[in-house]
This record gives C-alpha cells, sequence and structure tokens, in this order.
C-alpha cells in the first residue's frame, strides 16, 4: 500500500499514562436498543487524550484488605472514548457501550453519582491526515471512538464522511450535529441502505481530497473494510476490540495477529493495548484474523 | 496511589516502621523482602505504569525465556471466570539472544534481583537458557516445568524423574540458586518436589495455574482458542495454599508460594503454612501496585503483633488438637 500519511503511531501524552481515577457516573442512559450512553465526571486535570484512546473501568474495587479476595469483576474492562470535554470543576468523558457481559450488564443498571474506578487514558490515536478526508467506518457499538473523532474534526472546521452500520434501525444511536455528514446502512433494510458499510464504502460521493478510512467494529467488518482499502490503495487505520487482561501490556493477553510486531519483539501478534488499539490496517495479518474469526 | 504515597511519608517519620525487618533468605539468596511479581504478570518491567512500583518488591520475576522466540497461542487467550482468569498465552517471548542483549539490562537497572524464568521443551533448552541468562545477571533462576499452555508442557511436572532430569542438568550448569516451579496439576505434588530438591533446586516455587475450561453454550465451542487453560486469581488461592502446606510438610529447603495472591493478608496465609517468600500475579493485571501494597501491609502487620523480623512467621501455622 502506497504512502500511507501521518505517523502510524501516536502516543499518550505523558502525564496521564494508565492513571487510575476515581469517575463519577453524571448519566447513563439508553439511547438505542442495546446501546447506553455514558458521562462521566473526571477531575479537571485528568487526560490529555486523543480520540482512538481508551479507559478501563471497573465497578468497584477488586480487592479490599478487609475483605480478601473482594466482590464482582476482576479485571477492568475496556472502553473507547466517545467523548471528552475540559471542565473547571471536573472534566466530562463520554462512553458509549452495550451492555453484553458481566460488567456492562451491571454498568447500565448504575445510577447517576455512583462512583468507578477508572484508568487511563492509554493507546494509540486515529491519525487524521491534513491532505486526506476522514471516512469514518462504525459498525454497532465501533461508532463509539467516531463520535470523539467527528468532534475532533468538527472543532478544526475539516469535513469527514461517517459511515454507520447496524444490523437493525432501533439500534441506531441519535448522530446530532453529525448527521448531515453521514450515511447509515442497515442489514434488514429498516434504516438508510440495505446493506453493509462495505455497500456504503461502494456508493461514497466524490470526496474533496483523497479518502482515509479509519473503521471501528466486528471482526468480519473490520477485514472487509480492510480489504476494500487495500484492493484500492486507500490508506486505512482500524480499532482493535479484544479481551484485556491488564490494558498496559503486561499480560499477553490480546494477542492481534500481526504481519510484523511494531517493534518486532514480540513475534507475529501485537496486543491490541499496547500497539493499538488503533493500527494501521496493512500491520495486520487479515489472513490469519480470517482463520480466527471467520 | 495517593493514599501509599501518605504511607510512605508515615514510614519515614516512624522509626518503629524501619525497624522492622522484611527480610527473607531462599537458600543463597537474602530478599529485602518476600513478595515477588510471579512469571508473565509484570510484562518484561518496560510499561511505565509497572515500572514506577517495581523497586518495592524484593525480586522481579521474567517472563518465560526460551531459546527460540515464541509468538504464543492465537487469540482469544483469556476469559474472566468466577474471582479468577483463565489463560492461554502460550509462553510468546522475545527469545533467549534478545533477551539477554535487549531486554535483561533494563532489568538490572530496576533494583530489585531478578529472577529469570526459563522454560524449554527438551532438557538441553532449559539448559541454554539458564546458562545464557545466568551470565547476563540473573541473580536466581526459576524452572518453569509447568506451563499447561505448551504442548509437553506439563511433561516435567507430572513424573518426578523427569523433573528431576531437567533440574539436575540446569544444577551441573549454573552457579546461581535455582528454584523449580511446579505445577498443581499433579496427584502428589510432594513428590514432585522431593524430586526436584534431591536434584539439586534450592527451593520450590508453588503454585502454577490449574487447567481449566470454559465452554460458550450458544456456540458449543471453548472460549479460549486452544480449549483448556490455566487458572490463576482469587479463586485458587485456597487450592494452591493446600498445595504450599504438602510442600511445607514434606519438603526441606525454602518454598515460594504463589496462587491468587492479592493482598498482605492472603500473602501471610502461604508465609504461615511454611512459604518463605509469595509471588504476586494476577492481581498485577488490575493494580500494578499490588505488590508494593502488600510489602507495605506486611509492614504493618508485623508492627500490629509486635514481630521484629518476617522470618520468624514462616511455618508456624497452628493445628487446632485432633478432634476425638
Amino acid at each position: 500500500m502506497g504512502g500511507s500519511p501521518g505517523p502510524k503511531q501516536i502516543q499518550a501524552p505523558g502525564a496521564g499514562y494508565a492513571s487510575v481515577c476515581s469517575a463519577r457516573i453524571l448519566q447513563n442512559k439508553s439511547v438505542a436498543e442495546g446501546m447506553y450512553d455514558l458521562r462521566l465526571a473526571v477531575p479537571p486535570d485528568w487526560g490529555p487524550t486523543v480520540a482512538g484512546q481508551f479507559v478501563s473501568i471497573s465497578l468497584e474495587r477488586a480487592w479490599r484488605e478487609d475483605e480478601p479476595g473482594g466482590g464482582g469483576a476482576l479485571l477492568r474492562r475496556p472502553f473507547s472514548i466517545a467523548g471528552y470535554s475540559k471542565g473547571e470543576d471536573h472534566s466530562e468523558l463520554r462512553l458509549l457501550y452495550a451492555p453484553v457481559g458481566k460488567v456492562t450488564g451491571r454498568l447500565c443498571e448504575a445510577q447517576p453519582g455512583t462512583r468507578l474506578e477508572l484508568m487511563g487514558p492509554r493507546g494509540t490515536a486515529f491519525p487524521l491526515p491534513a491532505d486526506h478526508h476522514p471516512v469514518l467506518v462504525g459498525g454497532g457499538r465501533g461508532l463509539a471512538p467516531f463520535l470523539y473523532v467527528a468532534d475532533e474534526l468538527l472543532a478544526e472546521e475539516r469535513a469527514f464522511t461517517l459511515l454507520y452500520g447496524l444490523r437493525t434501525a432501533a439500534q441506531r444511536v441519535g448522530l446530532g450535529r453529525l448527521e448531515s455528514s453521514s450515511l447509515v446502512a442497515t442489514e434488514d433494510g429498516t434504516g438508510g441502505t440495505k446493506g453493509t458499510v462495505i455497500d456504503l464504502l461502494d456508493q461514497l460521493p466524490p470526496l474533496p481530497q483523497p479518502p482515509a478510512v479509519l473503521a471501528c467494529g466486528p471482526h468480519g467488518m473490520l477485514a472487509a473494510v480492510a480489504d476494500w482499502a487495500r484492493s484500492r490503495e486507500i490508506p486505512c487505520w482500524v480499532s482493535l476490540e479484544e479481551v484485556f487482561g491488564c490494558g498496559i501490556g503486561i499480560c499477553a493477553g490480546c494477542a492481534i495477529p500481526a504481519i510484523k510486531s511494531h517493534g518486532g519483539e514480540y513475534g507475529r501478534f501485537l496486543w491490541a493495548c499496547r500497539e493499538g488499539p488503533v493500527v494501521a490496517a496493512e500491520d495486520v495479518d487479515w489472513e490469519r484474523w480470517r482463520e480466527l474469526w471467520g | 496511589m495517593s493514599e501509599n504515597l501518605g504511607q510512605n511519608e508515615t514510614n519515614r517519620d516512624d522509626p518503629s516502621k524501619r525497624a522492622v525487618d522484611l527480610s527473607v533468605g531462599l537458600g543463597p539468596l537474602r530478599l529485602e523482602n518476600p513478595v515477588m511479581c510471579a512469571s508473565g504478570t509484570f510484562g518484561y518491567g518496560d510499561e511505565l505504569p509497572v515500572l514506577t512500583e517495581v523497586a518495592a518488591l524484593g525480586a522481579i520475576v521474567t517472563k518465560t525465556v526460551t531459546v527460540e522466540p515464541r509468538a504464543g497461542n492465537p487469540p482469544p487467550r483469556l476469559c474472566e471466570t468466577p474471582a479468577g482468569l483463565l489463560n492461554s498465552i502460550g509462553l510468546q517471548n522475545v527469545g533467549c539472544a534478545v533477551f539477554v542483549a535487549d531486554v535483561m539490562p533494563r532489568l538490572l537497572k530496576l533494583g530489585p534481583p531478578v529472577i529469570v524464568s526459563v522454560g524449554g521443551r527438551e532438557v538441553h533448552e532449559y539448559v541454554r537458557c539458564s546458562v545464557a541468562t545466568e551470565a547476563a545477571g540473573a541473580a536466581a533462576l526459576e524452572i518453569n516445568i509447568s506451563c499447561p499452555n505448551v504442548a509437553s508442557g506439563l511433561e516435567f511436572s507430572r513424573n518426578p524423574q523427569e523433573a528431576a532430569k531437567v533440574i539436575s542438568a540446569v544444577r551441573r550448569a549454573v552457579k546461581q540458586p535455582i528454584f523449580a516451579k511446579l505445577s498443581p496439576n499433579v496427584t502428589d505434588i510432594a513428590e514432585i518436589g522431593k524430586a526436584c530438591m534431591d536434584a539439586g533446586a534450592d527451593g520450590l516455587a508453588a503454585v502454577n495455574t490449574f487447567v481449566g475450561m470454559v465452554v460458550d453454550p450458544d456456540r458449543r465451542q471453548p472460549v479460549l482458542r486452544r480449549g483448556t487453560g490455566g487458572i490463576s486469581g482469587p479463586a485458587i488461592r485456597p487450592l494452591a495454599l493446600a498445595k504450599v502446606w504438602d510442600l511445607a510438610r514434606a519438603v526441606k529447603g525454602p518454598l515460594i508460594g504463589a496462587g491468587g495472591i492479592a493482598t498482605a493478608r492472603d500473602a501471610l496465609e502461604f508465609i504461615i503454612v511454611g512459604a518463605s517468600a509469595v509471588q504476586v500475579g494476577t492481581a498485577n493485571f488490575r493494580d500494578a501496585a499490588r505488590g508494593a501494597r502488600i510489602v507495605e501491609g506486611l509492614r504493618d502487620h508485623l508492627l500490629r503483633q509486635r514481630i521484629s523480623r518476617l522470618e520468624e512467621l514462616i511455618g508456624t501455622l497452628e493445628l487446632p488438637p485432633a478432634v476425638q
């Protein structure tokens, strides 16, 4: 793939690196079928962060000295940051999540005022090369990081196109001021184009600049988007999702098949939490990816 | 984090806190305190959040190193279980040559003695790795004969003669202390432990993970790609403790307890049944400062109990009179 623009790796700016803080729930509400919008108050000096990064949260402390073993979930769960605004008293962090597991299943019942333990921000950012038109491709809950990316682009008054793919229209999260830059596809045809984000990519209107594709979503979608971009020699980055053990690069759990690892240290896998979550599509071994995830 | 810093401030102001002696001996190896990280749970000590905490540990145990680099097992590699973690990483590591050239110098700068965990498929691979890492500055070697996530991983740990072969071969090749990391997936861990000590081990680390499995009933497939994995975390603590007690009653020589330790109280359980040191593993994934906090918790416990030396506590389990 020729001429990938911009740096491949944008690491978190130093200070907030994997720091842990207590965050307070400001709002936690269902915004579509199986989708929740969580707003958290974090300390005003939290961050800095950039779109593409993630935080890991837990609902309670895993271990207390007076209660060995503790209760609840053992490990934190990672979430893409869906928005961030700095404030005087507190800064506000937005997460978009689906209640699919033990932790998110309980998180969706948490009331405003509840405190969470939050680690981060961590991870790589989405590159937004100035000489390319960002095409943001979000599948299902993979929309989350692009709400933040879009905020950043709007702040810079830059044009972009958001492609949003869903199984069915009931799962659709309202896009607000992003609507005019968005195209929607549903697999069952209940909203927007009937089909997938690949159909939307095929129907892209003429763009003012050459496109750069940024994608987040299910395994099959990411592989299809990466293929689409590669065959057209369009630069592409993907945000990876995998089960995280630690989220700080010490457990080797979140392995993703790689053509080469950044730095060459870890053989034929990269670690989503450490080299990612955002990586260049050309660094992922899509053949092995398909063997693993169909 | 600030809690912990506050505590350290207090320690500096209070001479009685400094007076507590947490040091322990593991054969010829003397540690400032008994808390180490367990192999594979601290990366290569090169991640920033880890670096800040590592200096407080009695020793650093590295990810297992093998002669050749290993890519590790295909994902998914992890699945959380009730109070536990099922993993199948498959000894992903950079290989001995890169480890010695790039990783070891970095680890040695961190402060605590570095115990290198070595693995292999054949006896001669354990020997090669041990010799190379000893020359690179390892304070001791932990011989990993018990990884459940690689082909032939458990063969050395399930058969006393095979375990003894590895240990005696490494013993002949290196001068530094060697510890055998034992598997709990055996009928009689004491038999294996005795064989390792007779073969020249300076101590035993127990236990590695318990073989476990999780199935997704909707897909009728195992959640981990490789089918089974090793369970760690608080779920295994009582199981691990009983194994360490088995060893304590059967083996002379220092023990390093491991299995679900997350608090100072957990560490004390292992010390009281007979462990001279402990390893903190899965707890690091939630809180990289766990080891440092356990060191402080042990110090507080000794002060409360008016015990001046931690070593006085080792193997002091009091059994109630037998029930008639």
